[in-house]
């Protein structure tokens, strides 16, 4: 099991008002999964996905990562889980606009592979994979929607990630676009066995999944 | 860090426009201390150059009692004749010594026959005083020419202007000069005018005047000197010289530097790099502001990335030397154009002869001369870079107080 949460829970207080984001959600994650998190606009989809992607801490319950229990207080270890075992690919792409694709990928490594070498093979390698080794040179202003979510895609696996979280990865982008994307991300799931974990409401994207997870007003449906 | 720097850079490229603006307010701002300092620096140059070799020397020896109090009687703490010339030969021998030469103040009355009124003066050695004061000494005559042949013919004088208006002189014509000698009894002695000249302040100029020293001791009936005038090979040797002419001189006498005799020098300077520091304040205040402003547009543009880098746990360290590589190009830039365009502006306008008016108590003007040192370009330039990278510093260290997912969701 890669990832077990506790009871976890999201409170968002805004002066008088407290909203629960996430509510007392047990779950497990098997490694090698394939899993889509589904619901409606405000169910929690995204609070969810940031505290199991270490970007928000949980208000109460315990989350354990491989079997160790994760301090949210202790920011070596944020940083070590961040930079080594955690991927992210973001709605809107989030690459950094003044690197190249390949620049991008290699800036997303630069602890966990030390030679800048080493570092330019890998990014070539993933972009290969991806299918975009002839534009391992041009700026994310060079790239379609669809190319440059490839490239967020091949950097979420720069660092032999064993989890990749997206958030709505296809949201910006066409239908056929979207359903590219996510067999690419299927695709690389067998390949490199890393869990890939997304969220989204498009229902043509979910039949293509095995597993999904439900939520409503912050708690998981059964 | 090569990997920061590199992004540092691309991003003042990307936003062009921005940098431009901030590098633009950095070089201004660089230029404007420069030619700023540049005034100020030239201004204390000519202003000891001109106390030094306009006749005070760099320094002046007297017998310790005339430093320390008055004296009652005229000369009562004068020096021999044989005493003074021993201790110029020995003064001389020192290499940082140009030259020393005597001198001895007195005051008394002029009178042209019909009108009398008061004057102070100094008689000097001419041929020494001559290369002492050289060009400051010609540029000051304003009519007729400096004392000449005084070893033969010491009974001549020179006037400034305003003591010359008051006697009615003119080049040739003769006056008498009584003072009070040594023994206390009234002496005169006929001198012809032989110049007229401007010592650059109103009220000097009513009653000074010059003459042969042989001709001041003849008038007061004595031998002694007042004090020796000591100058140097180089202007701003005076403090290391100090210990060595101390060395030189016995204990009955005492030595005073230029900046000692001329205290008002030190007041102008105080008043100047006042003037200055909250000049290079004000200005510093509004380049950290300037370059805080763009820095801040910048990372608030910029804080999705800053989230994504820290979600794939870059530190915060190696962000914040990013931005701060920015501001170290912006204010390095910026304080590289500026010095060239100070260097430029300064060039240009010492080289047009430009002439400033008159400061306050001085009767002339003086040319307007930015005098930049590369030390002062160096600090200046060091300085802003400084600045620019603490003005990067800020917003940045106030964005990574942010959660991850609070940069990332940043509008």
């Amino acid at each position: 099991m890669l990832i077990k949460l506790e009871n976890i829970s999201k409170v968002f207080n805004n002066g008088d008002i407290s909203v629960t984001a996430v509510d007392e959600v047990d779950l497990e994650i098997d490694k090698y999964s394939f899993i889509a998190i589904s619901g409606p606009s405000g169910s929690g989809k995204s609070t969810l996905l940031n505290i199991i992607g270490l970007i928000d801490t949980a208000t109460t319950g315990k989350y354990y990562f491989d079997g160790n229990l994760v301090d949210h207080n202790n920011s070596n270890q944020i940083n070590l889980l961040r930079s080594n075992d955690l991927g992210f690919i973001f709605q809107n792409f989030n690459l950094l606009p003044v690197l190249t694709a390949t620049e991008n990928l290699q800036i997303s490594s630069l602890y966990s592979i030390k030679s800048s070498k080493e570092r330019k093979e890998k990014a070539e390698h993933l972009l290969e994979q991806v299918g975009l080794i002839d534009k391992k040179d041009n700026f994310p202003n060079q790239l379609s929607g669809g190319q440059q979510q490839r490239v967020a895609i091949a950097r979420a696996l720069m660092r032999n990630a064993k989890l990749v979280l997206a958030d709505e990865p296809t949201a910006n982008l066409d239908s056929t676009t979207a359903l590219n994307i996510i067999e690419l991300m299927q695709k690389l799931n067998q390949d490199l066995g890393c869990v890939f974990l997304f969220s989204t409401h498009d229902e043509k994207l979910l039949n293509q999944v095995n597993t999904i997870i439900k939520i409503k007003d912050g708690r998981l449906v059964k | 860090m090569i990997e920061w720097f590199k992004i540092a850079w691309r991003n003042v490229l990307r936003n062009h426009r921005r940098s431009i603006v901030a590098i633009s307010t950095v070089a201004i701002i660089t230029s404007s201390l420069l030619l700023s300092y540049g005034y100020i620096n030239f201004t204390f140059f000519g202003l000891s150059n001109n106390i030094v070799n306009g006749g005070l020397g760099n320094m002046q020896i007297a017998d310790n009692r005339l430093w320390e109090s008055f004296e009652s009687t005229p000369l009562e703490f004068g020096m021999s004749n044989k005493k003074a010339d021993e201790l110029i030969v020995d003064l001389e021998k020192n290499k940082d010594v140009k030259r020393a030469m005597k001198r001895l103040l007195f005051s008394g009355i002029a009178s042209n026959g019909e009108i009398s009124t008061i004057f102070s003066g100094t008689g000097l050695e001419n041929k020494k005083e001559k290369l002492l004061q050289s060009r400051s000494l010609l540029e000051s005559i304003i009519s007729g020419n400096t004392l000449r042949n005084t070893d033969k013919n010491p009974y001549q004088v020179l006037l400034a202007k305003g003591l010359a208006s008051k006697l009615q002189a003119n080049i040739g014509d003769n006056i008498t000069l009584l003072s009070t000698t040594i023994y206390g009894s009234i002496n005169a002695i006929d001198v012809i005018v032989k110049g007229i000249y401007d010592s650059g302040i109103p009220d000097t100029n009513l009653i000074e005047l010059k003459t042969p020293l042989a001709l001041a001791q003849e008038l007061m009936l004595t031998e002694k000197v007042s004090r020796i005038v000591v100058q140097l090979e180089n202007l701003d040797a005076t403090e290391k010289v100090l210990p060595e002419i101390k060395n030189i001189i016995s204990d009955d006498v005492g030595v005073r530097t230029w900046y000692q005799l001329a205290p008002y020098f030190r007041s102008v300077e105080n008043i100047y790099y006042s003037i200055f520091t909250v000049m290079t304040t004000i200005l510093l205040i509004l380049s950290l502001l300037s370059i805080n402003n763009v820095m801040t547009t910048s990372v608030n543009e910029r804080m999705q990335e800053i989230g994504t880098l820290r979600a794939f746990g870059i530190t915060k360290k190696d962000i914040k030397l990013n931005f701060i590589f920015e501001g170290l190009i912006i204010g390095f830039s910026g304080t590289l154009i500026g010095s060239l365009l100070g260097f430029i502006i300064a060039f240009t306008v010492s080289q047009s002869g430009y002439m400033m008016p008159p400061p306050p108590g001085r009767s002339q003007g003086y040319p307007l001369i930015f005098m930049l040192t590369i030390n002062s370009t160096l600090i200046i330039a060091f300085g802003s870079s400084i600045l620019a990278m603490l003005a990067s510093y800020l917003p940045i260290s106030k964005a990574l107080r942010k959660k991850v997912v609070d940069q990332l969701n940043y509008v």
